[in-house]
């Protein structure tokens, strides 16, 4: 009745680690790129369902339970904001990132203030796409909100006196890098990209031409690791960065 | 709807339109006019002074000289009679014309002297019925009767012949005046309709449209056109820069990725570079994608919805934020980078506020040597808000401080570093949006930027 495929759970072996299995609809109407991210989505360990259109995307969302929803903004028969806002009416609260070619400040305020979880413009790269999946799916299972304190093997954050300590030692940070801190720790296990450094830490929305996040994130691992064994802050290569033992 | 009409008609038309309105009126106000002469206004003084005169001679000359009195008067189209009380005419004069018999010449007791009016239906056909005009007046208890016939004289002006031939004739002038002046009007505008038709079809927009001062209304049409032109002209000059400047910045990565492309298909890599040159791939396509989206931000600032994230905002917090955001950046170059700044608030768009200045410190971080010293300020003068990025490092040559503002224009020194040639446009673009300018100048050694915004007085909501 309606064109979804359902990709089976393919076993292969899980390329980005921590990430959990997640359940999730794509509702795309360019096949090809559907294909993409669904193949994509796949080899990384999630369940996909597809949908082409906004009609049959709401028919689903509505009808099963998905971690994470992922919609285009331009959809034939329904457009996504509309799907979410009906999704959004009806008392759900799956995360949902909006995958669009409309990317202006304006146009990311409208989509977020309809009630998806985040925004990501067209193109972009799969990495990004995953680490904000996951970033999306565990702040909807984690509220950290409730949280005071969070430890990494000897790694050790105090959120309310904002003291870092490892191995029991002091370790003194300003407070932009306890920020940068507390973001990767707040996703550790997850691949952060260095967008998402940006969009989460600084207050500014802005476009450094430089490599100037690298450098932070590399003063920030001169305090956290510089003189322990065990490197905490590592660099996945064409991504980002991720704390993890 | 009907001005619509009008305006849609050709020139001659509306010049004809004109005559034809022209003469209606003109036949509206003689008719008019005619109407009131013959009723009202007409000339009875003539009548008056004819009974008068008569009386005169009469009273002083008796019958016999009141004949010899009309007939040297000639009195022209005139009767005179003379009854006696019993009603016996005692006096005639000839004329071409007959009074009726059945008029009955009485003056009332107590009556004044007054112009009557009689009329009589003919009895012929084609021909006007008689009308005529009376005076009577008592001399000596007899009555002296002057009489006109009027019967041609309201029928003449009104009659068909040379009336009508008086409004062609006029309507006909009304014609030749509207094509005279038509055809004046017409050739102006064929003048400047021909040159904007080899304009739109040659696509030279270099060409002028004649101007002369023969004629100030048309001129002035002209050289407006002229002047548009010319502004078409700038413009297009600006886009065909820019995407000849597209085209070839963005045939560089391209190049590349394509070369690249071409080693992992004829060269035998290992593994190791086989991953290696993926991501130098990657990282190519991420440049031009970069590029495409500086540009698309660039036009959309230009072009796009103003003032429309407008507040209050702290320069002093914004730029300690710029500073510390960079500092780490001045530090791996054993650079000084600070900020002399003082808490003023100003109304402005933030992000774009920050993007600005921090596109101008990463310029002065990476054209200014290692040891280098960078320093932000503001200042408050007038009604503008200067904000001043100095830096001892390069120098921008002074030939090129006008041309960096270009999209993609990149001093000579500097091809070799990385960039793309968009961040001043950037920072131009931001700067204009804020209705400011963006000075240059040489900080001897160095550059020295200046954002000179005018502060508003409240902030804009949309």
């Amino acid at each position: 009745m309606f064109s979804y495929i359902n990709i089976c759970y393919a076993t292969r072996q899980r390329t980005y680690i921590n990430s959990e299995i997640m359940k999730i609809l794509v509702v795309e109407d360019d096949k090809e790129l559907a294909s993409y991210i669904s193949k994509g989505l796949v080899e990384a360990g999630h369940t996909i369902d597809q949908a082409f259109d906004g009609r049959d995307g709401l028919f689903l969302a509505t009808t099963e339970i998905y971690d994470v929803l992922l919609v285009d903004r331009m959809l034939p028969l329904l457009d996504g904001l509309t799907l979410i806002k009906t999704i959004r009416a009806q008392a759900n609260t799956t995360p949902i990132l909006i995958l669009s070619a409309l990317g202006s400040v304006d146009e990311r305020v409208e989509g977020l203030s309809q009630g998806c979880d985040d925004y990501l413009v067209k193109p972009f790269a799969f990495i990004e796409l995953l680490a904000r999946i996951d970033a999306i799916s565990r702040r909807a299972h984690n509220n950290y909100k409730e949280q005071t304190s969070i430890s990494l093997a000897d790694l050790h954050i105090d959120l309310l006196s904002r003291k870092v300590t490892r191995a029991n030692k002091v370790i003194s940070l300003q407070s932009r890098e306890f920020r940068l801190l507390e973001y990767l720790m707040k996703h550790k296990g997850q691949i952060i990209t260095r967008t998402m450094l940006l969009e989460s830490v600084w207050d500014y929305r802005f476009d450094p031409q430089t490599n100037v996040i690298d450098v932070h994130v590399s003063r920030l691992r001169g305090k956290i690791d510089k003189g322990f064994d065990i490197p905490l802050l590592k660099t996945i290569r064409g991504s980002g960065y991720m704390i993890d033992e | 709807m009907n001005s619509i009409k009008f305006k849609r008609l050709p020139i001659y038309y509306q010049a004809w339109l004109f005559g034809g309105i022209f003469c209606l009126s003109l036949l509206i106000t003689v008719i008019t006019v005619l109407s009131n002469l013959s009723e009202t206004t007409e000339d009875h003084s003539l009548l008056t002074v004819y009974s008068e005169t008569c009386r005169d001679i009469y009273q002083l000359a008796g019958l016999k000289g009141l004949e010899k009195g009309v007939n040297r008067a000639g009195f022209i189209n005139t009767k005179v009679m003379l009854f006696d009380q019993s009603g016996e005419q005692l006096y005639s004069n000839i004329t071409s014309w007959n009074l009726p018999t059945d008029i009955n010449w009485q003056l009332d007791k107590g009556d004044l002297p007054r112009v009557r009016y009689f009329s009589q239906p003919s009895k012929k056909v084609m021909e006007p019925d008689t009308k005529l005009k009376y005076l009577v007046t008592n001399i000596d208890n007899n009555r002296l009767v002057v009489a006109q016939d009027i019967t041609y004289v309201n029928s003449e002006f009104v009659s068909f012949p040379w009336q009508l031939w008086l409004f062609i004739f006029t309507f006909f002038m009304a014609g030749v005046g509207g094509i005279f002046v038509g055809y004046f009007v017409k050739k102006r505008l064929t003048k400047i309709n021909l040159a904007c038709k080899y304009i739109i079809e040659q696509g030279d927009l270099s060409s002028r449209i004649p101007c002369d001062d023969s004629n100030k209304d048309f001129d002035l049409l002209s050289s407006n056109i002229n002047i548009m032109l010319t502004h078409i002209q700038k413009l297009m000059n600006d886009v065909k820069q820019v995407s000849d400047n597209i085209a070839h910045d963005l045939r560089t990565p391209l190049t590349r990725l394509r070369n690249k492309l071409e080693t992992l298909e004829f060269q035998s890599l290992s593994a190791e570079q086989v991953k290696n040159t993926h991501t130098q791939l990657k990282q190519e396509l991420d440049d031009v994608i970069n590029i495409f989206n500086a540009l698309l931000r660039i036009s959309n600032l230009e072009y796009g919805d103003k003032n429309k994230h407008f507040s209050s905002v702290d320069v002093n917090f914004l730029l300690v934020d710029l500073v510390e955001f960079y500092q780490p950046l001045a530090i791996e170059k054993h650079q000084q980078l600070s900020a002399d700044t003082h808490s003023y608030s100003f109304i402005c768009d933030a992000d774009l506020l920050f993007q600005a200045i921090a596109n101008c410190i990463e310029n002065a971080i990476k054209y200014t040597p290692d040891n280098g010293k960078i320093i932000i300020s503001t200042s408050i003068n007038n009604n503008d808000l200067t904000i001043t990025i100095v830096d001892n490092g390069l120098g921008i040559p002074e030939g090129d401080r006008e041309k960096v503002c270009q999209r993609f224009y990149r001093v000579e020194q500097s091809r070799n570093t990385s960039g793309n040639g968009l961040g001043l446009s950037l920072v131009n673009a931001i700067v204009q949006l804020h209705h400011g300018k963006i000075l240059i100048t040489d900080n001897k050694p160095g550059t020295k930027i200046q954002l000179i915004l005018p502060i508003l007085a409240e902030p804009i909501d949309y």
